[in-house]
């Protein structure tokens, strides 16, 4: 553990502590050199992402939190899926569903505290499996999921019926065009 | 003499292929059960470090997963049919737009599969060409599909097809993980 960190569970009601961590995240994933398909502007994504985030904690979902002198620097939000019908996974296993550490405390082990913290969780709770989606072109990220036994599984490709031109771009440009989405003006 | 020069082209004595769109009522689900297990071989021959189920214990975690994406609205399969026998099948599920991504409804290609006789020929394009049909009668543009690392034989099919890479998983069992394979 990183000195000075603690790490602790989040309840629902503390949700909103890691809106500005989801934002950083979202930023980070946008300015990725592999980045093809545009991601929503945060203030549009974090709504969203806040309701999938508390229907999950509903369930066996949870979310662990990584503090400096109380303040959130880190969390991962961890779901809890039925059986992988491919791989062997016994009747239940986890999917990392977010990983983000605030960009003054990248390098410092406040991710790799985070994973331990969640492996220990899902040790305690008998979870054996866990799979990770990672965006293409995230090199460090997936570097340091290779590092602790992470292996490759399946790849997700993003394509438009019959060869079009990718429809996410599209959309973005007519969004750039009429000053929408992440292009609207600055509110009052 | 060389005869062999003036011999017609063979002719598959096979009846055609046909290829068609199924809404959910009219799918008799056990019928897939046969190519989704030649899928699951071959994705287990190609990873055989990985640990792979049974072909039972695959289908009854599979099968629920089929009804549920099916019974979203919109979603469909393709059957790819020889005289009467199943040779292929896609099934596409309609999903909402994206929470993260700027994107319309998704349609997400669970699975595509072609019966191993029968693949390298252009079935598979001719299953996904009636698969976009479908898309673009449904007014869907954003479409998402994964195939497993290492399969390079279907990258290059949805390479061809336009399709980018978008998200790589990964996947851990703990060192230390003691249950094993139950057959069902």
């Amino acid at each position: 553990m990183p000195d000075g960190i603690t790490i602790e569970m989040l309840g629902p009601q503390n949700i909103d502590e890691v809106g500005p961590l989801w934002k950083a995240l979202l930023d980070h994933i946008a300015a990725l050199p592999e980045a093809l398909v545009p991601v929503r502007p945060s203030d549009e994504s974090w709504p969203l992402e806040r309701a999938v985030m508390l229907e999950a904690l509903k369930g066996d979902a949870f979310v662990l939190v990584a503090r400096r002198e109380g303040k959130a620097i880190g969390y991962l939000f961890a779901i809890i899926e039925g059986p992988d019908p491919v791989w062997y996974t016994g009747d239940t296993h986890a999917e990392l569903g977010h990983l983000s550490v605030a960009g003054p405390e990248r390098g410092n082990g406040v991710g790799s505290a985070l994973l331990d913290a969640m492996d220990e969780e899902l040790a305690r709770r008998g979870v054996e499996d866990v799979e990770i989606g990672v965006d293409t072109g995230n090199v460090v990220a997936a570097n340091l999921y290779e590092s602790r036994g992470y292996r490759p599984d399946f790849r997700l490709f993003y394509g438009s019926p019959g060869n079009k031109p990718w429809a996410c771009l599209r959309r973005e440009e007519e969004d750039r065009k009429a000053g929408r989405g992440r292009f609207a003006p600055p509110g009052p | 003499m060389n005869l062999a020069a003036s011999d017609p082209a063979p002719v598959d004595p096979r009846p055609p292929c046909t290829v068609e769109i199924v809404q959910p009522a009219e799918l008799d689900l056990d019928t897939l059960e046969p190519l989704w297990a030649s899928l699951l071989a071959h994705h287990a021959a190609l990873r055989p470090e990985l640990p792979a189920r049974s072909r039972a214990g695959s289908w009854a975690r599979r099968r629920p997963q089929y009804e549920r994406w099916l019974a979203s609205p919109g979603s469909f399969a393709v059957l790819a049919r020889r005289g009467p026998g199943l040779v292929g099948y896609a099934l596409v599920e309609i999903q909402e737009p994206d929470e993260t991504f700027v994107t319309g409804p998704i349609a997400e290609v669970h699975t595509l599969v072609v019966a191993p006789s029968e693949r390298g020929a252009g079935l598979g394009s001719a299953v996904m060409d009636t698969v976009d049909a479908e898309l673009d009668r449904l007014g869907v543009a954003d479409v998402l599909l994964d195939y497993l690392a290492g399969n390079d034989a279907a990258a290059r099919v949805y390479e061809r097809r336009g399709f980018v890479p978008f998200v790589n998983a990964l996947y851990r069992r703990r060192q230390t993980a003691t249950a094993t394979e139950e057959d069902a």
